[in-house]
């Protein structure tokens, strides 16, 4: 509390000196870091997010392509398993177990239809008893002919009866213009096991063999081009040797995987696929990775692709057939609609840090803009207040200074430390009290005060027009009051002597119409008794009481005389008065006096003293009433001190008593008429009045300064009379 | 035949006294009133040898009336009484022809003194008018 409030106002200016430029040169420089900050941690942030969209993107991307590698794998083997379906019914068919013509080409014929677009591109049945061979295919239709060796040693190996069940299914050489070089057979034996008309009871012999000849591509094919990973994105099947059984590059299809990948790109390194191939998808693993490859569809060089692979279950009675199905995608085709994504988030980054900066910069440059004009004005309001003539200060809501101009100082004489945190009523004696009673009006009547209040410092008085006004925060509650305080000593001491002079003007003016109200009345007295006196026998009573009666009228008329000398204007010398020889003259008439009452006469006249026009009766009668009080004063003795002075434009007169002082009730009331602290009938009251406007008439100037034994160990009361000097 | 002089002052007890002393003191006769008004009347109506009259009165002041004095007759002196005593108030008075000025309170032989001096003023003025007539006469 106290910290702050020495920082106000007077302590200000350091204040601001410390802290408050390099507060601004400190807040850019925070500003600056601040905003770096910010976007560092975007683009961070940004860069993070797309790490994440892109493994979250490429992982998802990547989930259905094993989705689809899954599928792929079920749709090859229901198809399978179709096939298998199609060749038990033609199996347990009489019609072809018996070879009943002309349903036998038929029930062949619809088969074929039905399955030839499944891959199968041929359909054998081989006769065991006639030892022929009917073949239906796309090219020739049907035809028959003589078993081969080979087919003989298929119908060798089916006609065991243990295999009279089986559904071999088997890899067979491609076919001899190397049309077709992935071909899978399919193969069940028939037996005459089914009754119809003809039979009705089944001969159970051995009929012959169905063979299906499968073009594998074809299989695949119709299922695999249906799959569309991404835009480009393809599906590949090997069998469990790393033959391809299909491939989108038709080149592929019946190589082993890794060689012909070798064979088309030796320059890149297929080590992660051939990998993953053999730890993974030849183990019949399902799963997910990535490689790197030389080509995807027409593009060329080094390129990283996203794999899922799943397994491929073929069953067929004699083994267990594996086929692995494989789904690719380049990650470059993800990355490219995430990068488009990317780049318009990256966009909108760049565009809000433009305007964090952009903002920030405004910022920055109106807070560096508004606190120059404001130390600006700051500068002129503290140089206002500075230098103002008036005091001003600040009190909190304790009535204690919070601050205090150098105006204030200097009056109060006092240091800035002495003062801060100060009661106010203890800072500007004697009328402190009434300071804070008028400042704690302010706190609670939230209005404004002005009073005028007297101070003494050091003796000295001065008289203050103190203007309160409170100081609002931001809420609008009181949170100190200001004061103006301006130095009215000296309106003050004219007001005073105005309003003197008025007094006694209107004295004056009241003194006549008095004068003339009395003097009426005295001269009937007067006049009467004088008459009576005349008439009365000067032995008797009667004529002392005239006589005390006549002397009382006179006394009465002297008065009024007095009063009225001044009222009627005697006439007025105009002559050049040595003002040191009209002293001296006084000083000779009272010195007996001053003799007799022990009291010391001092001379200290100045020599050459200028004259003064006037009128030299006139200032003498000044002088003496002076001096004539100040003997009077001194009962006890003392000393008088006459002094003479010339300084510029002024005769100067100081005539000192060590007498008892002025009362303070009479200070302002010892220029009026008839005022006198003498016992009764020692004096009129008449003489300072008439020495005031005899200086008056003079042009002059008569004060005093007075202690009495409450102010001071020296009593005693100084006459300064000025009077202008006259200019040879 | 005695000389006849008036007295105006609005207060009884002022006239009263300067009645008296001149009734006591001198051989003329007196007239006093103390309403100026009656003052103007008695003044065109009769013949005075010596008006005395105080300054300021109510209704008419001393001024106004040694204006109706010089206008029934010039010679006629008027010595005007005042307790407001000031220059300005004497030198006007004197201006306009009163023929002295006295301020109260004043002692009797002031005002005897005052009054002797003016009546022998009139005197003269009266025979030098009779004289300048003689004399016109004489030429003519």
């Amino acid at each position: 509390m106290k910290k702050i409030k020495k920082i106000f106002l007077s302590d200000i200016r350091n204040f601001f000196e410390k802290y408050h430029s390099l507060n601004v040169r400190h807040l850019k420089i925070i500003i600056v870091s601040f905003m770096l900050l910010i976007i560092g941690i975007v683009i961070f942030l940004g860069w993070i997010t797309y790490k994440r969209i892109v493994d979250t993107v490429i992982n998802d991307f990547n989930e259905q392509q094993l989705i689809l590698a899954r599928h792929a794998a079920s749709q090859i083997e229901n198809t399978v398993n179709f096939l298998k379906r199609e060749v038990t019914l033609l199996r347990l068919s009489p019609t072809i177990q018996y070879q009943e013509n002309p349903g036998f080409l038929n029930r062949l014929n619809n088969t074929f239809i039905s399955v030839k677009d499944l891959g199968v591109y041929e359909l054998l049945f081989i006769d065991y008893k006639r030892k022929k061979t009917h073949r239906i295919n796309e090219d020739t239709g049907y035809t028959q002919c003589n078993i081969n060796e080979h087919e003989q040693e298929l119908l060798n190996f089916a006609r065991d009866v243990k295999r009279r069940d089986w559904i071999l299914i088997e890899k067979a050489s491609p076919n001899e213009n190397l049309t077709k070089r992935v071909i899978m057979e399919l193969l069940t034996p028939v037996w005459q096991i089914s009754i119809d008309e003809a039979h009705p009871i089944p001969t159970g012999q051995f009929s012959g063999l169905i063979v299906f000849k499968i073009d594998i591509p074809s299989l695949i094919y119709k299922i695999t081009e249906k799959i569309h990973s991404g835009k480009t994105g393809y599906a590949w099947v090997i069998d469990n040797e790393g033959i391809f059984l299909y491939h989108p590059e038709e080149s592929f299809i019946g190589h082993n995987a890794f060689e012909i990948r070798k064979l088309k790109e030796p320059g890149i390194s297929f080590e992660k696929i051939e990998k993953i191939q053999k730890e993974m998808i030849l183990k019949g693993d399902e799963g997910k990775g990535w490689y790197i490859s030389g080509w995807h569809r027409d593009l060329k060089g080094e390129i990283k692709k996203l794999i899922a692979y799943a397994p491929i279950n073929i069953d067929s009675f004699k083994n267990k057939m594996q086929w692995h199905v494989a789904v690719v995608a380049p990650v470059s085709e993800i990355k490219g609609s995430i990068s488009s994504i990317q780049m318009q988030h990256i966009l909108l980054q760049a565009i809000i840090v433009f305007l964090i900066l952009a903002g920030g910069w405004f910022f920055i440059f109106t807070l560096v803009k508004w606190s120059k004009v404001i130390e600006k004005s700051e500068e002129k309001y503290r140089s206002l207040v500075e230098n103002a003539d008036d005091i001003i200060f600040m009190t909190d809501n304790k009535y204690r200074l919070v601050s205090i101009n150098k105006k204030g100082l200097e009056i109060l004489n006092k240091e800035i430390n002495q003062l801060i945190n100060e009661p106010v009523c203890d800072i500007f004696p004697p009328e402190g009290e009434i300071l804070m009673m008028n400042i704690q009006h302010v706190f609670k009547e939230k209005e404004p005060m002005e009073l005028t209040h007297k101070l003494s410092i050091n003796g000295k008085d001065y008289w203050f027009n103190t203007k309160l006004r409170e100081l609002r925060d931001e809420k609008g509650e009181i949170y100190a009051v200001l004061g103006i305080s301006r130095d009215i000593t000296e309106r003050k001491k004219m007001e005073q002597q105005s309003y003197h002079l008025e007094i006694l003007a209107s004295l004056g003016t009241l003194g006549a119409c008095v004068a003339h109200e009395i003097n009426n009345p005295m001269a009937v007295i007067l006049g009467f008794t004088d008459m009576l006196l005349e008439k009365t026998p000067k032995d008797s009573e009667t004529y002392e009481i005239l006589k005390i009666i006549e002397k009382q009228a006179i006394n009465a008329k002297n008065s009024v005389e007095n009063l009225l000398s001044f009222v009627r204007r005697r006439e007025h010398k105009e002559e050049l008065v040595d003002i040191n020889e009209c002293l001296d003259r006084v000083l000779k008439i009272v010195q007996n006096t001053a003799l007799l009452k022990m009291i010391e006469i001092k001379r200290e006249f100045q020599e050459n003293l200028p004259p003064v026009k006037g009128d030299a009766g006139e200032l003498q009668q000044v002088f003496f009433n002076i001096i004539n009080n100040a003997l009077y004063e001194m009962k006890n003795g003392g000393m008088l001190k006459v002094a003479t002075k010339y300084d510029k434009y002024w005769v100067e007169i100081f005539i000192s008593d060590t007498g008892p002082g002025i009362l303070k009730q009479y200070r302002n009331r010892i220029f009026e008429p008839f005022f006198t602290t003498k016992e009764e009938g020692k004096g009129t009251g008449l003489g300072l009045w008439i020495s005031y406007n005899i200086i008056d008439k003079h042009d002059g100037i008569i004060t005093f300064k007075t202690k009495t034994k409450e102010e001071s160990e020296e009593t005693g009361t100084t006459f300064l009379i000025k009077l202008p000097a006259y200019e040879r | 035949m005695a000389e006849k002089i008036l007295i105006v002052d609005d207060e009884p007890d002022m006239l009263r006294l300067l009645s008296m002393i001149l009734k006591e003191k001198t051989p003329y006769d007196v007239v006093t009133t103390n309403n100026p008004l009656e003052a103007v009347s008695l003044v065109q109506n009769e013949n005075f040898d010596l008006v005395i009259t105080d300054l300021k009165m109510p209704g008419l002041d001393g001024l106004q009336l040694l204006e109706q004095v010089k206008k029934k007759e010039e010679d006629i002196p008027v010595i005007i009484i005042t307790a407001y005593g000031t220059i300005e108030a004497a030198m006007e008075a004197i201006n306009k022809g009163g023929f002295d000025f006295i301020t109260k309170p004043f002692r009797k032989e002031q005002i005897i003194f005052t009054i002797e001096k003016a009546l022998k003023w009139l005197k003269l003025c009266r025979e030098n008018r009779a004289l300048k007539e003689k004399l016109k006469s004489g030429t003519n």
